[in-house]
């Protein structure tokens, strides 16, 4: 994936904050209050957090249904359901639901049809229940289908090799195509009767000095990740500089979160945009 | 007669501007590098809360697809300015009315499939991943191959601005206005201060009130430009 000039790698981010602390004393080293390792994990959960503020990380995934079972776990990445839909794009939604509501309404939970509703009520966190209960199975995978998830990709022969600099879109669904020897075998979730269930997400975890925060995060955003760092670093100390400097970043930190939610927010040409 | 671009002021006047705010004229303290990177980033939020940079890109539609992905096709082209968000979506170019904004809110309210297949007239951004498109109702067939506008879509979006490098040639990007560049140091040497003691602390307080001075003229002098009304209550 191309960066822009805007881009910052982890290292630099945990360099840049121990900056703002004062306390650098070596790119991609321990600072003498903070270590490396500490930065890191708060950098990773900093970004954590702007992604649960701002919803800004989205993901779609498909739930293969069984017949006669209702509860179903969620994506393991899943932070917070954001629509529930049926049989795909040509499909319907799901409209949330309570098991209380169901209750009081005297319906049996133990109803078979083919789904409307979900419910998250008196499930794990990471699970989702279908009303009706689900008669029948959903379909399994198909192939070279023109809608649906990308489940996997093979090269049919073996002659043409992936490293081929074919470019691999990230584009969901969308078909693409192969010129010169071999053929490659798309694999797809078939949505037909399945549950498709769009989500927030997890960020993805750095480590390394070279990681680059989640492709979903905006590269405009990067530079400023080092103030949610700071901030963090900075609520562990009680020097006067440090109380100082909270009060100075805290306003700058919250301004460019606030900044991102209103590009997460943005429908259309009359919604006001201020980012950063 | 004095022109605009006459005012433009050079990355190696903008650095030594920048070592002065920062009172470190000789360069002890601040890398020059890392003086040209904090100038950078004042290019970067000055584009972003004015949205003074804009560029446009000729996407082409594909039978059943339903989505695209606007940056990775920007970073195909090798020549636009890197994305940070969509403005607008126009189709055929300017022989055919643009796609309004819809949500998908709306569709499921309304009872319609968003994989209705049809010509294309919504566009939307709510569920989708940052940067990704979803258009409404599906093409069912492929737009003419680029660059040709038939069938295809054009999004406008908010860029990035391009980076100086070369203290000795480099500018600030050509979609910032001259008279903005003075405003450029104060943001870069609030940047760096911040890393200071109580003194630097104070000055960067002091250099960031300067900087919001600039944005927020930029700011009303692009509303004015694009209204025809004379009141102006800020």
């Amino acid at each position: 994936m191309a960066r822009s000039y805007y881009a910052r790698k982890l290292g630099q981010i945990v360099d840049d904050a121990l900056r703002l602390c004062r306390d650098f004393r070596a790119e991609g080293g321990d600072g003498r209050k903070w270590r490396w390792n500490e930065v890191v994990e708060i950098v990773n959960d900093v970004i954590l957090n702007v992604s649960k503020r701002t919803g800004i990380l989205r993901d779609v995934g498909v739930i293969p249904v069984v017949a006669n079972t209702n509860v179903y776990d969620l994506p393991a990445n899943c932070v917070k359901v954001l629509r529930v839909g049926i049989n795909g794009m040509e499909g319907t939604v799901l409209l949330p639901t309570t098991v209380t509501k169901v209750d009081l309404v005297r319906n049996a939970r133990s109803a078979t049809g083919e789904p409307v509703e979900f419910f998250r009520e008196f499930l794990a966190s990471n699970q989702i229940g279908f009303f009706p209960v689900p008669s029948i199975t959903g379909s399994t995978f198909t192939r070279d289908h023109d809608h649906g998830l990308l489940r996997r990709i093979s090269d049919a022969d073996g002659v043409l090799p992936f490293d081929a600099g074919r470019p691999l879109r990230r584009v969901r669904g969308v078909p693409f195509e192969v010129s010169g020897q071999g053929r490659i075998v798309r694999e797809l979730w078939s949505p037909y009767g399945n549950i498709e269930v769009w989500y927030q997400r997890n960020p993805s975890k750095m480590s390394l000095y070279s990681d680059y925060p989640d492709s979903g995060l905006p590269e405009f955003f990067h530079p400023y990740i080092k103030y949610g760092v700071a901030l963090q670093l900075l609520g562990f100390t009680t020097l006067k500089l440090h109380v100082e400097k909270t009060k100075r970043f805290g306003p700058i930190w919250n301004r460019t979160v606030l900044g991102l939610r209103r590009v997460v927010d943005f429908t259309g040409p009359m919604t006001e945009m201020r980012p950063l | 007669m004095t022109v605009l671009s006459e005012y433009r002021k050079r990355l190696d006047a903008l650095v030594s501007r920048t070592r002065l705010l920062t009172m470190d004229p000789s360069g002890e303290r601040f890398a020059e590098a890392r003086i040209i990177e904090a100038l950078n980033f004042a290019c970067l939020e000055f584009a972003m809360r004015t949205e003074a940079i804009k560029d446009e890109i000729n996407i082409q539609l594909v039978e059943n697809g339903w989505a695209y992905d606007v940056p990775e096709r920007i970073s195909e082209s090798g020549i636009k300015r890197p994305y940070a968000w969509s403005l607008r979506v126009g189709y055929e170019g300017d022989e055919a009315p643009a796609l309004k904004p819809l949500s998908t809110f709306t569709l499921d309210f309304t009872g319609s499939p968003i994989g209705d297949v049809g010509p294309s007239l919504h566009w939307r951004l709510d569920l989708m991943t940052y940067g990704q498109i979803a258009i409404h109702p599906i093409p069912s067939e492929n737009g003419g191959a680029l660059p040709l506008e038939t069938g295809n879509i054009q999004v406008t979006y908010v860029a990035m601005p391009n980076a100086m490098a070369t203290p000795a040639t480099d500018y600030p990007d050509t979609e910032i206005s001259p008279d903005y560049h003075e405003y450029l140091p104060y943001f870069a040497a609030s940047w760096l201060l911040d890393e200071g003691n109580e003194q630097d602390m104070g000055k960067s307080v002091q250099y960031e009130m300067r900087w919001l001075e600039g944005i927020r003229t930029a700011v009303s002098d692009a509303y004015n430009l694009t209204s025809y009304g004379t009141v102006r209550p800020m």
